[in-house]
């Protein structure tokens, strides 16, 4: 069957619909990979179903999200590092400014009330307002911080997904058979970040490291812990690589890579 | 088709397994699949019902969706596809026929009288609906009920092949009507 005949088969369109024997889906998927025009004429032809089925949308009733979450289990919100030396937001420090602000708001207003009739007082509370005062910078700090952290994420996630971006899939070793990850590396840029999607528990002392293999030469990627999520590393140092891998380090990250330790690697496609 | 974020970019957030990546999910494809269920169970509690389940099933087996084996939307719409399929398998069996036939033109009724939440679709709805009755019927019946085209040919007594050319011709239609649009050739 040419390309023509294909077409007018209509074999493409029962497989968008998903309603074509496992014989044909065979098929269509053989001359997808043939021909890439044909790829281009499928996502056309889910673009019009995705239309048609669009036609029928309708706004589930309120609070069905709500019961659907209740179900499910999910991971705690994200972190990014800059660097490896980069300043971590700890909850705790913003719980605990938190706290001892509105400890030390209501301190300052009972004291003012006794001010009014013991002037000794005014001493303590020129105190109280100073201490207040520096743990209200520091507060606003932190959250400031914490927004520019999540700005910044939602504009590497735009970021990693354009085609700048190589994307490089790491499969899971003899040892960590289900580990995954994902680098995404921009070759121009050297930003590289990674997604961990499936990762082996990390003991106590020790550090992930991401390799970049060069003529046959491991480079230092950058260190990183085991929070989920995808994590943002420092540049890779080069321009050209063929290879990237994860080993398990000690703190701090080693100088050469542990193979005994490799968690998964993956080649860089048309490098 | 009004989207708050694009396909990759939403596969990226959802490898994080955060809720917040969930409600991105949710606002972004749950009336299309809250739509697509209720047209094919024709009862809104059981679709409630079985969008709940489809979307517990899609954001479980997240690992196993393959962006290379096609988009996530078309992954989403065939699990809620056959899990709809398969609570009206198990409704049909256990409810009597009378019932059934009740329940069902109860709620024909209602949907006629439905607000159509999405305006986008109001004059779309009709122009689509316009399509040849015989190609219309081959597309709702494979894409919302899942039917195989040997099970089409069967049920219509039609052969094979025409099943096929049916089913391409709606298609062409549809991406007509479609580019038409974009276009600006519909209002």
């Amino acid at each position: 069957m040419n390309l023509i005949e294909f077409k007018d088969s209509g074999l493409l369109e029962l497989y968008a619909l998903n309603a074509c024997s496992p014989e044909e889906k065979l098929l269509v998927e053989k001359y997808l990979d043939l021909y890439p025009a044909l790829s281009v004429e499928l996502d056309d032809i889910n673009a019009a179903l995705e239309n048609y089925a669009q036609i029928y949308a309708e706004t589930p009733p309120i609070g069905l999200d709500q019961k659907i979450k209740k179900q499910l289990v999910f991971k705690p919100e994200l972190k990014s590092f800059s660097n490896v030396a980069a300043t971590e937001v700890k909850k705790n420090h913003l719980n605990f400014y938190r706290i001892s602000l509105a400890a030390s708001l209501l301190v300052v207003l009972g004291l003012s009330i006794i001010l009014f009739f013991t002037q000794s007082r005014l001493k303590d509370t020129e105190n109280q307002l100073a201490i207040l005062n520096q743990e209200k910078v520091l507060l606003s700090e932190n959250v400031n911080r914490t927004s520019l952290e999540l700005t910044n994420l939602s504009q590497s996630f735009k970021k990693i997904s354009t085609d700048d971006f190589i994307q490089v899939k790491l499969a899971g070793t003899e040892k960590f058979p289900n580990a995954q990850m994902k680098v995404f590396w921009n070759k121009a840029s050297k930003e590289t970040f990674i997604s961990l999607i499936q990762i082996p528990n990390l003991p106590s002392g020790k550090q992930f490291q991401l390799w970049a293999l060069v003529n046959g030469k491991p480079i230092n990627a950058g260190v990183f812990d085991s929070l989920q999520g995808i994590l943002i590393l420092s540049d890779v140092s080069t321009t050209q690589a063929d290879l990237f891998a994860v080993t398990i380090e000690d703190k701090g990250g080693s100088v050469s890579p542990t193979l005994s330790e490799m968690v998964v690697a993956g080649k860089v496609i048309g490098s | 088709m009004r989207k708050l974020i694009s396909e990759e970019d939403l596969i990226l957030v959802l490898n994080t397994g955060t809720e917040a990546a969930f409600n991105l999910l949710y606002n972004n494809y749950s009336a299309s699949i809250f739509g697509s269920i209720l047209k094919i169970v024709n009862n809104r509690e059981l679709a409630e019902d079985i969008t709940q389940e489809s979307f517990v099933k899609i954001w479980n087996n997240f690992s196993s969706y393959d962006s290379s084996k096609g988009k996530l939307y078309t992954w989403m719409l065939n699990i809620a596809r056959n899990t709809a399929i398969d609570a009206l398998k198990s409704k049909q069996e256990r409810n009597s026929l009378q019932n059934q036939d009740i329940e069902n033109s109860v709620y024909v009724i209602d949907q006629q009288y439905q607000t159509d939440f999405n305006t986008d679709g109001i004059g779309l709805k009709k122009i689509v609906e316009a399509l040849p009755k015989d190609q219309l019927e081959i597309l709702q019946k494979m894409y919302f009920e899942g039917y195989t085209q040997s099970e089409i040919a069967k049920d219509f007594e039609i052969p094979l092949g025409t099943v096929k050319t049916r089913a391409r011709q709606a298609i062409q239609k549809l991406r007509g009507v479609f580019n038409e649009k974009q276009k600006g050739g519909i209002s």
